[in-house]
């Protein structure tokens, strides 16, 4: 298809995204709203702001809409809602359901590693559960990632369903990759800005955590595309984007909240981005040794 | 297969009922943010936890009815989806001129209410996170918790009963079928009124059953944790069971 058809297409997309998204947002902002989990008036908002999750659905529906694109569910040039598990594809849902449980431990193995008193299996005693409750954080955040995906799926169906197939199309994989990563990062900015995901309190706020996000949406962004392109379907995308939201690593429940705030973010990112590395490479070569 | 979700979209008439959820659901969100309280006019200070939960009382009965609604068109599924006894061998004879097997035709009506269960939920869900926007900060623990409880209750046991449901109709007919329907039906409601004669209702209020959730958080995230699993397998054994009937002609 012709290229300057499908960047006007993405524009109208992107404006759309970023329109909704950070227009809904700037209501909560211009109110008052900062990011802030310990604030029980924060908390009471957090979940309603989260609903900007949805920006990039409605504006892929509404993208395929304005430039008459077709609105078939499944199959070639579709919305990619379509669920085929046969030909060994079940097992990449498996996969992506999976694997946040595999990175996030990793992650947090690596930081209590190289921290030490970071791991205290004193944490959840002191706040009156047995360590055994720890069991129940994986397969909490499997369940509910995957039956409450729908803002998971808001995100998904936008990024990898709409704009990543028309990046893909306009500048090969490896770029698309690495700019759609980009997008959405920036498209996180307005909430990173009052807190989201890294806080206030780092140098460099706000930039460097926006700089960092895209990062992060680099890595994560490799792994959800990969899934998609396997299955030719948003869903394990999304049911990976929910668990991973869903924060599945036990570990976590054994770090001590004071010294984990003594930690640097610097060193939190680095043992962010060795797991994600590793895993991108693991999935990038497999991929080539199949075309071999 | 997008062909016969969208033939058994058109069996439930599935626009009517979107629009009529739509609409619900809108005029539902709607109140919530016309009517946030009902003691709106008293300062926090002058209330008391009970006045509080009263407060957000019409709000989880909303909830309550929304999902209980959709809950049961979710249950009621399996007699519009599959053919009665008489028409079934038409039916069949159709079907068997298609380029689709017996099991991805089962296929289809599981994966049909599944989709449904997962919209009805979704949407339970943005309407719970809308309606608690609009709480008093103290009532969102005791709030979120039981609202929690009744949409992924309702939820789970809409699947549980479309599981059993889906799987007599299709094993045993449609008449047969019909008769565990009856029998699921008359052994809840003998439960609920076995609970209202001689069981302990005279002290029950939403105070109550927060406080009781509070107290029994452990067991009930053990609940929430592993009643998606044990429905989906019986879901899942419901869908074996249907096909392993259909492999010997019953279907």
């Amino acid at each position: 298809m012709d290229k300057k058809v499908q960047l006007k297409r993405l524009i109208i997309f992107l404006v759309l995204a970023f329109g909704l998204a950070w227009g809904y947002e700037f209501i909560f902002i211009g109110n008052g709203f900062v990011w802030d989990m310990k604030d029980p008036d924060s908390v009471r908002l957090i979940s309603l702001v989260s609903l900007g999750m949805l920006a990039p659905a409605i504006a892929h529906v509404l993208t395929r809409v304005f430039t008459k694109e077709s609105l078939k569910p499944a199959g070639k040039d579709s919305m990619m809602l379509g669920i085929n598990i046969d030909n060994g594809k079940w097992k990449v849902f498996l996969f992506a359901i999976l694997i946040p449980l595999a990175y996030s431990a990793a992650a947090d193995l690596l930081l209590c590693l190289t921290t030490r008193g970071l791991f205290d299996t004193s944490v959840l005693p002191d706040s009156g559960m047995p360590n055994s409750m720890a069991i129940l954080i994986p397969v909490s955040a499997v369940s509910n990632g995957v039956i409450v995906s729908f803002a998971a799926f808001g995100e998904e169906f936008g990024w990898r369903a709409y704009m990543m197939p028309k990046l893909k199309a306009l500048m090969g994989r490896y770029p698309a990759l690495i700019v759609g990563g980009v997008i959405w990062g920036l498209w996180h900015a307005p909430l990173t800005c009052i807190g989201h995901n890294f806080g206030t309190d780092y140098p460099g706020f706000p930039y460097v955590g926006i700089i960092i996000m895209c990062l992060y949406c680099i890595l994560l962004g490799g792994i959800l595309t990969y899934v998609t392109e396997k299955t030719g379907s948003v869903w394990p995308a999304a049911f990976l984007h929910g668990v991973n939201n869903a924060s599945p690593s036990i570990l976590a429940a054994f770090m001590n909240a004071e010294k984990l705030s003594q930690v640097s973010l610097f060193k939190q990112i680095v043992c962010m981005v060795i797991p994600f590395v590793l895993i991108c490479l693991i999935l990038e070569l497999r991929g080539r040794k199949k075309l071999m | 297969m997008s062909g016969l979700l969208y033939k058994d979209f058109i069996s439930v008439k599935g626009k009517k009922l979107t629009i009529t959820f739509l609409v619900i659901f809108a005029v539902m969100i709607a109140v919530r943010i016309l009517m946030p309280y009902i003691f709106s006019s008293l300062p926090d200070a002058d209330l008391d936890m009970g006045d509080m939960m009263a407060d957000g009382l019409y709000w989880i009965i909303g909830m309550l009815l929304f999902t209980m609604m959709f809950g049961t068109v979710i249950c009621s599924c399996p007699t519009k989806l599959v053919e009665d006894d008489k028409t079934r061998g038409r039916v069949i004879d159709y079907y068997s001129s298609l380029p689709v097997t017996k099991k991805q035709y089962i296929a289809s009506h599981y994966i049909f209410i599944g989709i449904m269960a997962y919209v009805v939920f979704s949407f339970s869900m943005i309407w719970y996170v809308i309606g608690s926007s609009l709480c008093r900060t103290e009532q969102i623990n005791p709030l979120w918790n039981i609202t929690q409880l009744v949409v992924f209750s309702f939820v789970l046991f809409s699947i549980l009963c479309a599981a059993i449901d889906l799987g007599a109709f299709i094993s045993l007919g449609s008449s047969k079928g019909k008769a565990v329907r009856v029998a699921m039906i008359v052994l809840l409601c003998t439960a609920i009124l076995w609970y209202f004669f001689f069981g302990d209702v005279k002290d029950v209020s939403l105070e109550i059953i927060a406080n009781w959730i509070m107290a029994h958080q452990f067991e009930l995230l053990l609940v929430e944790v592993t009643g998606p699993f044990i429905v989906l397998s019986i879901y899942y054994l419901s869908y074996r069971i249907s096909c392993h009937f259909c492999d010997k002609g019953a279907y």
